[in-house]
């Protein structure tokens, strides 16, 4: 049986970046998807051993990270875990001065990731999950949402993020 | 998927970030493990060694008093400390795996429970408190006048109920401020989840 230390290695390879991405679209900025993804970390480490391999691994580390991002307000109003802090402070690799393409495209991206960030709880998560490639199935039951619903909301949540992106 | 929606995909997958070295981590990680450790030992034998003092302190075996004394103060810990166990975050993280509805309903329900514990529970246990301690005080003061005894007992009472007044208070107004709208939140993400 794995160890706690090889299962968290594990996971992390496998989704760290996911995580992060997730992070980042639910507060929108790098300084609170900091936060939150440190936040992220402690609670998938210290639940690790309460995985029962009913689902897959990265389903059950979204299922951890929403709820967290869900109690995630911002540092100064944090209730829980005053623990020691991880130092995870993620350097985001610098828009290179350049071809103006690159630079658009990363203002396109960073705008993405702001307008998701204004959408409501609910939805910055289910449209996170889809652009992480979870099935509606997956969404449904990482929200609690049939997948019915899921279905119905992406639809909403695709013209609400074309309005804003426009 | 639809094309716009393949659009929007293709530009969040390519948000490059670099994120810490997991050996690093894991060991900042086992750090927290071991302080949390920590901490639930000292938890778990506050109250146990509490009471120990006491019947140690107090003649339990001669003074009915002191026996009353010791099992009002231990009882209203106790109290306490069972209502706090329902609340406290190691069992909030144990739901974590649940769907998002089911952890948002079991996160009111908890967040709701704390602000009970500090508005009725600690008044309780002030009330237990109290009682314990003035029994306890009976047989030390036996010896004294009346007009002293009164004394010693009203100001002990005094500054008790001031001492809880002003930390029930100080709890009441941290609450407000971070678990009240934190409630509101949830609240509205519940309303958010409604299948409709």
């Amino acid at each position: 049986m794995a160890s706690k230390k090889e299962l968290f290695n594990l996971f992390y390879g496998e989704s760290k970046d996911k995580l992060y991405r997730l992070c980042l679209g639910f507060t929108g900025n790098t300084a609170d998807a900091d936060d939150l993804f440190q936040e992220v970390l402690i609670k998938i480490w210290q639940n690790l051993e309460s995985f029962r391999k009913e689902s897959k691994l990265s389903t059950w580390a979204y299922r951890v990270a929403t709820n967290t991002a869900m109690l995630f307000l911002k540092r100064r109003t944090q209730l829980y875990d005053r623990q020691t802090t991880l130092d995870t402070t993620v350097q985001q690799t610098p828009v290179a001065p350049g071809p103006e393409a690159a630079v658009q495209k990363e203002e396109q991206i960073s705008k993405l990731y702001q307008a998701i960030a204004t959408l409501k709880e609910i939805d910055r998560i289910i449209i996170s999950l889809l652009f992480e490639k979870c099935s509606y199935q997956e969404i449904a039951s990482i929200t609690g949402l049939s997948p019915t619903n899921v279905g119905a909301r992406i639809n909403r949540i695709k013209n609400s993020l074309s309005k804003k992106l426009v | 998927m639809d094309r716009k929606l393949k659009e929007m995909q293709a530009m969040w997958q390519a948000q490059n970030v670099e994120v810490p070295d997991a050996t690093i981590l894991v060991k900042q990680l086992q750090k927290i493990d071991r302080r949390a450790k920590v901490e639930r030992y000292i938890m778990l034998f506050t109250a146990p060694l509490t009471t120990l003092f006491l019947l140690w302190l107090l003649p339990v075996l001669e003074s009915m008093y002191s026996l009353v004394a010791v099992v009002l103060i231990g009882s209203g810990m106790y109290m306490v400390l069972q209502q706090a166990d329902k609340a406290k975050p190691g069992n909030l993280a144990k739901k974590l795996d649940f769907s998002n509805r089911s952890f948002i309903e079991s996160q009111i329900g908890k967040l709701r429970q704390l602000i009970l514990i500090a508005s009725k529970y600690m008044w309780f246990y002030t009330g237990m408190l109290i009682a314990g301690i003035n029994l306890g005080y009976i047989d030390a003061l036996a010896d004294y006048s009346m007009e002293t005894r009164v004394t010693v007992h009203v100001s002990l009472s005094v500054t008790i109920l001031f001492f809880m007044y002003f930390s029930i208070k100080k709890r009441l107004q941290k609450y407000g401020r971070e678990i009240v709208p934190l409630i509101d939140r949830l609240e509205s993400v519940r309303a958010q989840l409604a299948n409709v």
